[in-house]
This record gives structure tokens, C-alpha cells and sequence, in this order.
């Protein structure tokens, strides 16, 4: 699925501009201060913050226990505190298991774990996932390649108050074998979004 | 109003004018509390009057598919939405003969 309004980009860049002039010309804050906090999306908020928790799961029966009772304790344990904007967020873990598939969407507006994940895809916040993903989970799974078996409870999680959700994806046959690096590369932004399922290269590449 | 996991609870069918956070998909439908979050500031007091709004819990309830979209949803999905407890009410036994699925 594509983003919608790609159009208006241009429009919402001149309105941009004009706030960071206004910002900068009444000292509010600096476009270097802009650049720098940008920077850090970049750098340190990223879905890897995400896949090191799952990962850990995976390797330790005691982590995964902590992260499905207090996963906002659990990431801060991995030096992945949230923080920031609001101190009532709170992160919640959901577990796939063989029976149960789980994923998440914001039908209201667009919240998301951002300091677990980083920023979101542009179809997250597609009116089309927000509406579609509650009303047909399955069929938009399938389109993102994601086939279910009809025997598989699909749990989606509508993240539209102060809780934000990462899904804990299930280990791929075989992952167990690989270092805790190589099992973190398995674990993309959708596998925590659960539009997708860890998949090994050998699988990826068939 | 407080409610335990496990509790049917109603979100109330309501069109109030400011704002809200009950999606208007689970709105008159039944599901039952899965969770208690905790709380948070009332989002239709703080969306005007900011962090002097009054805090309630949130629940997170769970809506099977053909409650919220009728017999074409798959009975194995399952929809769990965040919710303020103002926003709900308990399901019981009704006199009236209303909707008590």
C-alpha cells in the first residue's frame, strides 16, 4: 500500500519553512538544534532499538517473561527508555505464538512505539491500513505478503489512547543457530508492526 | 467507574460535538476488558483545557470481528481497543430486551 497525498508535499514544505523561520527568528530554537534531533532519529531511534528487545526474548525465557509483564521496564533494562513527550505512554508487548498472529495499527491518528521502532512508514498512517487493517486484518496482511491460516486468531491491537504496542514476533526455525546479531537482522520494522514474520535469508531468497 | 479483566462492558453510542477517543467503529458494541492499562488525562477535557484536564483509567477491550463488522469478519479476529472507562458501560442482564450479545 502506497501513502496517499504525496502531492501536497510541496505545499507542506513551504508551510514548514515558514514555522522554522518564524521559530528561528524568535529564538524558539535553531535549525542546527532541528538537524541535531533529526540526526538522532536517525541514528538511535530506529527499529533496531525494537529488535534487540525481541531478540533478547528469544535468547532468554527470563527477559521475554519481563518483557510481556512490563515492557517499558524491559526496554529500559536495554537502554531503550522511551522518555520524551509524555510520560503517560506506556509500551505494552504482544507475543505471536503458532495459534495467535498480532498486529497493530492507530485507527484514530497515527500514534506508534516511534522510540522502539523510529519513525513510521508513510502507509501507517494511510486512512486506507488505519480503516482496512481493523475491518479485514487478514486481507491486508496478505497483501503485504503475510498468508495466514485460517486456524490462526488474528489479535490487532488499536493503539488510541496512552499505550503503545510492539509485537514479539516468533522465531523462525533454524534462527537459534545464528549469533544474536544475525538474529537481530531477521527482526525488520514490520516484524514489529506484525504485517510481516521474521524470515530466514535462505527462506527470503527462495 | 471501575471494571476487571473480564468484565462485558458497551461503549457508549454517543456523537458529542468536541473532542474524542472512542472510534466510532466499537461505539454500541460489546466486547470484554483484557487489560488494565492504567490511567491518562480525560482526551475530551485536555483537548481544551490541556494538562488541567482530570486523569481516568483506560481498559483495553476486545471485540470479537463479527460483533464490530457482522458475519462476513472472521470469528478467529479479535480488535482490542484502549478505552476510558467513561466511555463504557457495564453489560448485565437487561429488562428491556435490548441487544445483550
Amino acid at each position: 500500500m502506497s501513502g496517499a497525498g504525496h502531492h501536497r508535499n510541496a505545499e507542506l514544505q513551504a508551510r514548514v519553512n515558514r514555522l522554522l523561520d518564524l521559530a528561528e527568528s524568535r529564538g524558539v530554537i535553531t535549525r542546527g538544534q532541528v538537524d541535531a534531533r533529526i540526526e538522532a532519529f536517525g541514528d538511535r531511534v530506529t527499529a533496531r532499538n525494537g529488535a534487540d528487545m525481541v531478540v533478547r526474548a528469544w535468547n532468554s525465557p527470563e527477559y521475554r517473561e519481563r518483557l510481556l509483564a512490563d515492557a517499558g521496564a524491559a526496554a529500559a533494562e536495554l537502554g531503550h527508555a522511551g522518555g520524551g513527550y509524555s510520560s503517560d505512554i506506556r509500551l505494552h508487548a504482544v507475543a505471536n505464538t503458532p495459534t495467535v498472529h498480532h498486529v497493530v495499527v492507530c485507527t484514530l491518528c497515527s500514534c506508534y512505539p516511534l522510540a522502539w521502532l523510529g519513525p513510521p512508514p508513510a502507509w501507517y498512517k494511510s486512512e486506507a491500513y488505519r480503516s482496512r487493517v481493523v475491518r479485514d486484518p487478514r486481507g491486508v496482511l496478505r497483501e503485504f505478503g503475510l498468508v495466514l491460516p485460517n486456524s490462526t486468531e488474528v489479535r490487532v491491537w488499536d493503539a488510541s489512547a496512552e499505550a503503545r504496542y510492539l509485537v514479539v514476533p516468533q522465531r523462525p526455525p533454524g534462527a537459534e543457530e545464528l549469533s544474536e546479531d544475525a538474529q537481530r537482522d531477521l527482526v525488520t520494522r514490520d516484524c514489529l508492526i506484525g504485517v510481516a514474520v521474521p524470515r530466514l535469508p535462505a527462506e527470503v531468497s527462495r | 467507574m471501575s471494571f476487571a479483566v473480564g468484565d462485558r462492558v458497551r461503549v457508549l453510542t454517543m456523537n458529542p460535538p468536541g473532542h474524542n477517543r472512542a472510534p466510532r467503529y466499537v461505539r454500541g458494541h460489546v466486547g470484554e476488558v483484557v487489560r488494565l492499562v492504567g490511567d491518562g488525562r480525560f482526551p475530551d477535557e485536555s483537548a481544551v483545557i490541556g494538562d488541567a484536564a482530570r486523569r481516568e483509567d483506560i481498559v483495553t477491550v476486545a471485540f470479537a470481528g463479527p460483533e464490530l463488522w457482522g458475519p462476513d469478519s472472521h470469528t478467529g479476529d479479535r480488535v482490542h481497543v484502549d478505552l476510558f472507562v467513561s466511555y463504557l458501560e457495564a453489560v448485565g442482564e437487561r429488562s428491556d430486551g435490548g441487544r445483550t450479545r
